[in-house]
């Protein structure tokens, strides 16, 4: 077929077909998008995700780069949900790293009083808490393949569902799950692997989002999708990380009673927390 | 290239496509980690006889068929994009602005027929050549001319009806 002409080339200059296919070509996803889906993506696929090859186009390569591919293939697989709630929780955990490094005396300064001054993580006192906020970690490669490549395949259909019946890939799940309190415990048991693994990212992608918010400033928005979220995801296995970015939004707005409020019914909530050292200190600071 | 390289390199092209596919903007994020995860997961059986853009591009047009059938998308709430932080009145305005046209936009790509809607925005908006997008919905050629035809008839036609709305409304008339 001779391609037609584009019809921009062809319109009148001030056409309002014109106008909207313009805004149309140069609509571009909200500031930072990007990298908030590429840290939720890295969750979901776990690391290997970051260093498998495409196949560049021609048939011969596709052996050695099945090769690598299905090793990544079979990594994420692996993951199942319940690497993928670990790495959720690493992910989210390196959200909200930022509450730790607002820590200590500094905390007050820098949170309270909106400075912008780094400062190292205080020590720990509480024996529950660890030495400091964990970094984000990289997403534990799982060890075992548990699934062939070609069950994947079979997910290939946007619509198909992820075979997510591997005892293995299940007993991860669960094992994660378990280790949760029974308050902690995802309402969404019943949630296939698939549902349960978009569900995590989404989660994941959401407290990404927020700190993104923080950061810069739109602690009113933060503040308000939290609640949102409170509303319609109370039972979130991310609660937790959820909770200490509202005490890190309510600081960086300067509401101090209402972040102490929150902090306190954070220790309460929370009493084996990695937080739960910095949430004791925002409390004893003037 | 390697995977990160990839969704870097299509990540706009593949949520401008779910956008202008029907997928609402609270949804598009999710629909597109949707597209890049069956990417990976269908990474060993890409041979290379398209383009990864190509192939990409019918992976999305598959997810935005879901989501347009979903609970999801009917939930759909446009809200304001969330990093909304400029105190630029003029930034604001040309926002405001652009939303009101990409709003408009999709209004008119919603009454097309789905089957006409890919080929106009395939072809209009992301610059496809007719022989790619063939390939892609598995079409002859001749099939995408014509259903461009009929949608940048369809779409003159509603932009249209819109402006002559539009300047009843400015006259004092009303609908």
């Amino acid at each position: 077929m001779t391609n037609p002409k584009r019809w921009l080339d062809e319109l009148p200059l001030e056409s309002h077909e014109r106008e909207l296919l313009l805004v149309g070509k140069a609509a571009r996803p909200a500031e930072g998008t990007l990298e908030v889906n590429w840290q939720a993506l890295s969750a979901a696929l776990g690391a290997a995700a970051a260093s498998s090859t495409v196949v560049s186009g021609v048939a011969a390569q596709s052996v050695s780069a099945s090769a690598k591919v299905g090793s990544s293939l079979v990594a994420s697989k692996a993951a199942g949900t319940g690497l993928l709630l670990i790495a959720a929780k690493s992910l989210a955990l390196g959200v909200v790293a930022g509450l730790a490094v607002m820590g200590g005396a500094s905390m007050a300064e820098r949170a309270i009083g909106g400075g912008v001054r780094a400062a190292t993580p205080q020590s720990v006192r509480n024996p529950r808490a660890p030495a400091a906020l964990p970094a984000p970690t990289p997403f534990a490669a799982p060890t075992a393949a548990p699934l062939a490549a070609d069950s994947l395949a079979s997910a290939s259909s946007p619509s198909a569902t992820v075979p997510g019946s591997s005892l293995r890939a299940r007993s991860l799940a669960n094992g994660a799950a378990s280790t949760l309190p029974a308050s902690r415990a995802p309402a969404t048991s019943t949630l296939s692997a698939e549902e349960r693994t978009a569900s995590l990212s989404r989660q994941a992608r959401e407290l990404a989002e927020l700190k993104h918010l923080i950061d810069n400033g739109a602690t009113t928005e933060a503040l308000r999708r939290l609640d949102e979220i409170r509303s319609t995801d109370a039972a979130s296995v991310l609660a937790e990380e959820r909770d200490a970015l509202q005490v890190q939004a309510l600081a960086r707005a300067q509401r101090r009673p209402e972040a102490r409020a929150a902090a306190r019914r954070f220790l309460l909530r929370y009493p084996a927390s990695p937080y739960f050292e910095t949430m004791r200190q925002l409390l004893t600071e003037e | 290239m390697d995977f990160e390289e990839l969704y870097r390199t299509h990540h706009d092209f593949v949520w401008r496509t779910l956008r202008r596919m029907g997928v609402g903007e609270r949804d598009a994020m999710d629909a597109g980690q949707k597209v890049f995860l069956i990417a990976h997961r269908r990474l060993s059986m890409f041979d290379g006889r398209s383009t990864v853009k190509t192939w990409l591009c019918g992976i999305a047009l598959r997810v935005a068929s879901d989501y347009r059938r979903s609970a999801i998308s009917r939930r759909e709430v446009l809200v304001a994009d969330a990093p909304c932080d400029s105190s630029r009145e003029a930034d604001q305005l040309r926002r405001l602005e652009e939303r009101e046209r990409l709003a408009t936009l999709d209004e008119v790509l919603s009454e097309m027929p789905v089957e006409q809607r890919a080929v106009f925005v395939l072809f209009e908006l992301e610059e496809m050549s007719g022989e790619e997008i063939a390939t892609m919905l598995a079409v002859p050629e001749g099939t995408v001319r014509s259903r461009l035809r009929l949608a940048r008839r369809a779409f003159s036609k509603s932009v249209t009806m819109r402006q002559g709305q539009a300047v009843r409304i400015a006259a004092g008339g009303g609908s």
